[in-house]
C-alpha cells in the first residue's frame, strides 16, 4: 500500500506555531534569565506576529481564498480565523494584566507566560477544529494550562481549592467529552465532522440514538468549560479562587474556544442528530439564564459577582449557537469579542481595587470609587454598563445581534427569557455603579498603579466604546460567507 | 464466546473491588486486575498492540501515579468517611440505569461493523503496523498536539512543584530567622 | 497467518489461569508441610534488610517524588507512540522520521526544562 501524504498547508498552521514556538522558546529563555519582564514581552511578541499571520489567512479567506489542513481536520476558515482573533486578543489582555500584578501578589515566575501561551493555542486548536480528535487535544491543552494557572497562588487556600476543583471537575468534563466522542465514533466510525455527518445520511444507519446520546454528552463537556447550568458549579469558587488575571483569561479564551467548538460542531454534526439533542441545549439554557442572573443579583464580592455574570453571558451566547449556521456564528464571534473586552477590563479593573491577595473586593470597597479614582472608576462603569447591555456600548450590540438571530431560528419564548433576565441582569451591574458615584467613601482605597494594567484597561475601554458606536465594520467583516464544511 | 465471559466476569469483579475496598492500596491492587484482564480481552480480540499499550501505559505508568498519590496524601484506609446514604442511592440508581441503557443499545440492536473485513485485515499483524500508518497519516496532526499536551504537562507540573518546594524553604528560612 | 490462540483461546486462558492458581497453592502447601513451626517476635517483624523498623509503610513521602512519576508517564506515553512507527517505519520512510524528531523536539524541549529544573535530582 503506497503511502499517501497528508496535506499540510503550513500557513494555515502558522498562528498556532508561531504560539508553540514561542511558548517552548520562552519556557527554555526562563531557565537561564529569570527576569519575568523579558519573558513577558516574548510571550506579547509571539501573540502579536501570530495575530499577523492570522491577518493574513483572514485577508486571504475574505478574497475567497479557503483554506485547511490535513484533510480538512484542521480550518482556516473564516470563522475559525476570527475566533483566533478574539483568543488572541484575551490573551494579551490577560499577560498586560499579569504583568504587575505577579509582583505585587509575589507570584512572579516566568513560566507563567509560556503555560499561557501554551493554553491560548490549545484554544486556537479548538477553534479550528474539524476532527473530534483534534478538539479534545486542544481542550485538554488549554485546560491543563489552566488547571495549574489557577492554582498559581499556592500559599491562599482558596486559590489551591479552585485549581483542584476545577481540575477534578474538569477531568470529570472531559470523561464526558470523551465519551461523547467515543459514541459518536461507535456510531458513525468517523471521528471528522465531514465524515461523521456522510455517516449519520447515510442508506440504513440506525444508531441515531447511540449518535444522539454522544452528542448529548459532547454538549455536557463543552456545557462545563464555558459554565453552563448545571455544569456551573465549579465557576464560582474557581473564579474567586484563581488569581484576578487568570481569571480574566480563563472567562475570555477558554469560554471563547469552547463555544467556538460548539458552534461548529451544532452547525454541522446535531442537525442529523435526534431532536432530543437540540432540545437538552434549550432546557440548558434557560436553566443557566435564570440561575446564572439570579444568583449573581445576591452577590457581595464584585469578583463572585463576576463570576455568575460570566455564567449568565454564557447563556446569552449559547442562544446564538442554538441559531448556529451563518446569522448565529457572526452574532456569537460578534458577542465574545465584545465580551472579551468589556469582561477582561472589568477583571483588570478589579486588580488595582484589591489587595495583593485578591482580598477586598466586596461592594462596600467601591463606595465612593468617583471621588478617589475617577479614572478607574470610569473604566469600571463602562465595562459594567456594557455587561449589563446599555446601548452606545458593545455589550447592547451584542446581545441585540444574538436576541435577533435566535428570533430568525425561531426560538422566541427562550429569547423572551433571555430578554426579561437581562433586564434583571442591569440591577447588579448597576449597583457597583451606584456605590462608586453616589456613596461616601467607607475605607480608604488602595492606591495601586500599574502601567501594563492601564494599558490593557485603556484597550478594553476603546474596543467597547467603539464596537458599541461603530458596530458595523467588525460586523460586516465577519460576513462568513460559504463555510469550509458546508458544502459537504 | 466462553473467554469472554469469564474474563468479564474477572473484570467487573476487579471494578467492583476498586471502588468497595476500603484500603486504598488493595482498590489501587484490584484496578490492576481489571486493567490486566482488559489487556488480556485485547489480545482474545487479536489487538495485540492495543494489549502491549494497555500493560505498559496503564497497568505500568498511571498504576505508579496512583500509587504514588496515595503514598502522598498518607490516605488511611480505616479513616471514617462521610456518609450520604440518599447520595449513595441516587448514585446507584443512576449507574444501574446508565449500565442498563448500554447494554439494552449494544444487545437489543447488535449490527454489523461498518468495516469489518478491512479491521480484521489490518488487525492480521497484531495492529501496530496499520496503527503507524493511520497514526502518520490521518492522525498526525493529533499526534503533534499529543507532544505538546505533554508539554504542557511537564511544565505545568515542574512549576507547581518547584515553586512550593521553593515556597517551603522560604518559609522555613523566615521562621527560623524570627 | 495463523493464530493458534484465535482457535482455542479459551482452552489457552483457561489453562494459563489453572497452572497460575495451582502454584499458588502448590508452593504454599509445600513450605507448610515441610518447615519447621517456631514463631518469634523476630520472625515475624517487617523485613528491614537487619534495621528495627520504626513505623508503618504508610509514611508521607515528599512531594517532588511526584515529579519522577509524572515524567516517567510522561516518557512511556511517548515511547508507546514509537512502536507503531517502528513496525511501520519501512511504509512512512523519511516523512516518518521527521514527524517523529519534531515530536521529540517538543518533548526535549520539556526534558531540558525538568532537567534544568532540577527535577532529575534526588531529594532527601
Amino acid at each position: 500500500m503506497p503511502l499517501v501524504l497528508p496535506d499540510i498547508d503550513w500557513l494555515t498552521l502558522a498562528p498556532l506555531l508561531v504560539l508553540l514556538s514561542t511558548a517552548s522558546l520562552a519556557a527554555l529563555y526562563a531557565l537561564y534569565n529569570r527576569s519575568s519582564k523579558a519573558v513577558a514581552l516574548l510571550a506579547l511578541l509571539g501573540l502579536a506576529v501570530a495575530a499577523i499571520f492570522n491577518l493574513q489567512l483572514f485577508v486571504a479567506s475574505r478574497a475567497g481564498e479557503l483554506r485547511s489542513s490535513f484533510g480538512l481536520r484542521y480550518l482556516a476558515d473564516q470563522g475559525a480565523l476570527a475566533f483566533n482573533f478574539v483568543i488572541l486578543l484575551g490573551a494579551a489582555l490577560a499577560i498586560l494584566i499579569s504583568y504587575d500584578y505577579l509582583k505585587r501578589a509575589e507570584l512572579e515566575q516566568p513560566e507563567y507566560y509560556p503555560l499561557m501561551l501554551l493554553s491560548a493555542s490549545g484554544a486556537m486548536v479548538m477553534a479550528a477544529a474539524g476532527d473530534l480528535i483534534i478538539l479534545l487535544l486542544g481542550l485538554e491543552i488549554m485546560s491543563l494550562a489552566v488547571y495549574v494557572l489557577s492554582a498559581w497562588r499556592q500559599q491562599a487556600r482558596e486559590s489551591a481549592e479552585a485549581g483542584m476543583k476545577y481540575f477534578l471537575l474538569g477531568a470529570f468534563a472531559s470523561a464526558f467529552l470523551i465519551y461523547g466522542i467515543a459514541l459518536i465514533y461507535g456510531a458513525t466510525g468517523f471521528f471528522s465532522y465531514p465524515q461523521i455527518v456522510a455517516g449519520l445520511l447515510a442508506e440504513g444507519f440506525e444508531q441515531i440514538f447511540l449518535a444522539t446520546l454522544g452528542g448529548i454528552m459532547i454538549l455536557a463537556g463543552l456545557g462545563f468549560k464555558v459554565a453552563l447550568v448545571p455544569f456551573h458549579q465549579w465557576a464560582p469558587d474557581v473564579y474567586t479562587g484563581a488569581p484576578t488575571p487568570v481569571t480574566a483569561f480563563m472567562s475570555v479564551v477558554v469560554k471563547t474556544a469552547a463555544f467556538a467548538a460548539l458552534l461548529r460542531i451544532f452547525a454541522f454534526i446535531y442537525p442529523e442528530l435526534g431532536v432530543l439533542a437540540v432540545q437538552s441545549l434549550v432546557v440548558l439554557i434557560a436553566l443557566t439564564l435564570i440561575v446564572g442572573n439570579f444568583t449573581a443579583l445576591v452577590q457581595r464580592g464584585i469578583k463572585r459577582m463576576l463570576a455568575y455574570s460570566a455564567v449568565a453571558h454564557a447563556g446569552y451566547l449559547a442562544l446564538a449557537v442554538l441559531a448556529a449556521g451563518n446569522l448565529g456564528m457572526r452574532a456569537a464571534i460578534w458577542y465574545l469579542t465584545a465580551y472579551t473586552l468589556m469582561n477582561a477590563g472589568a477583571f483588570a479593573v478589579l486588580t488595582l481595587l484589591s489587595d495583593r491577595n485578591d482580598h477586598g473586593d466586596d461592594l462596600e470597597r467601591f463606595a465612593g470609587l468617583a471621588r478617589s479614582r475617577p479614572y478607574l472608576a470610569a473604566a469600571m462603569t463602562v465595562f459594567l454598563l456594557s455587561l449589563a447591555g446599555i446601548p452606545l456600548l458593545a455589550g447592547f450590540v451584542g446581545k441585540i445581534l444574538v436576541f435577533s438571530a435566535a428570533i430568525e431560528a425561531g426560538y422566541v419564548s427562550l429569547t423572551v427569557i433571555a430578554i426579561i433576565t437581562s433586564v434583571v441582569a442591569m440591577v447588579y451591574y448597576l449597583r457597583p455603579v451606584m456605590y462608586m458615584y453616589f456613596r461616601e467613601p467607607e475605607y480608604e482605597p488602595l492606591q495601586t498603579n500599574s502601567r501594563s494594567t492601564h494599558i490593557a484597561i485603556g484597550i478594553a475601554v476603546f474596543g467597547t466604546v467603539l464596537l458599541g458606536i461603530f458596530p458595523g465594520w467588525w460586523y460586516s467583516l465577519l460576513d462568513l460567507g460559504q463555510s469550509l464544511l458546508a458544502g459537504l | 464466546m466462553l473467554t469472554f465471559v469469564v474474563l468479564s466476569v474477572l473484570m467487573i469483579v476487579g471494578a467492583v473491588g476498586v471502588i468497595t475496598l476500603k484500603q486504598p492500596v488493595h482498590a489501587a491492587l484490584s484496578l490492576v486486575a481489571t486493567l490486566l484482564t482488559l489487556a488480556v480481552t485485547y489480545v482474545t480480540l487479536q489487538a495485540h498492540f492495543l494489549a502491549a499499550i494497555q500493560v505498559i501505559v496503564y497497568a505500568g505508568a498511571i498504576m505508579v501515579l496512583f500509587l504514588f498519590v496515595i503514598m502522598l496524601l498518607n490516605i488511611q484506609g480505616d479513616q471514617p468517611q462521610p456518609h450520604f446514604r440518599w447520595m449513595q442511592i441516587v448514585a446507584y440508581l443512576t449507574a444501574l440505569l446508565a449500565a442498563g441503557a448500554i447494554a439494552a443499545t449494544a444487545f437489543l440492536s447488535p449490527r454489523e461493523l461498518p468495516n469489518a473485513e478491512l479491521m480484521s485485515e489490518a488487525l492480521a499483524g497484531g495492529g501496530a503496523a496499520a496503527i503507524g500508518e493511520a497514526l502518520f497519516n490521518d492522525f498526525v496532526l493529533a499526534f503533534q498536539l499529543v507532544g505538546v499536551l505533554l508539554l504542557t504537562g511537564i511544565i505545568g507540573a515542574v512549576s507547581l512543584v518547584q515553586r512550593k518546594a521553593t515556597q517551603t524553604a522560604k518559609d522555613e528560612r523566615e521562621l527560623s530567622g524570627v | 497467518m495463523d493464530y493458534a490462540l484465535e482457535l482455542s483461546g479459551a482452552l489457552y486462558i483457561a489453562l494459563f489461569a489453572l497452572i497460575g492458581i495451582a502454584i499458588v497453592f502448590v508452593t504454599l502447601g509445600m513450605s507448610r508441610m515441610i518447615a519447621p513451626h517456631n514463631i518469634t517476635p523476630g520472625k515475624l517483624a517487617i523485613y528491614e534488610c537487619g534495621e528495627i523498623p520504626s513505623r508503618g509503610t504508610d509514611v508521607q513521602f515528599n512531594v517532588n517524588y511526584y515529579l519522577f512519576a509524572i515524567m516517567f508517564v510522561i516518557f512511556d506515553v511517548e515511547v508507546a507512540f514509537f512502536f507503531p512507527w517502528a513496525v511501520a517505519f519501512d511504509a512512512l520512510g523519511i516523512y516518518g522520521v521527521v514527524a517523529v524528531a519534531l515530536f521529540l523536539l517538543l518533548l526535549l524541549d520539556g526534558l531540558i526544562y525538568a532537567w534544568t529544573k532540577g527535577v532529575l535530582k534526588w531529594v532527601y
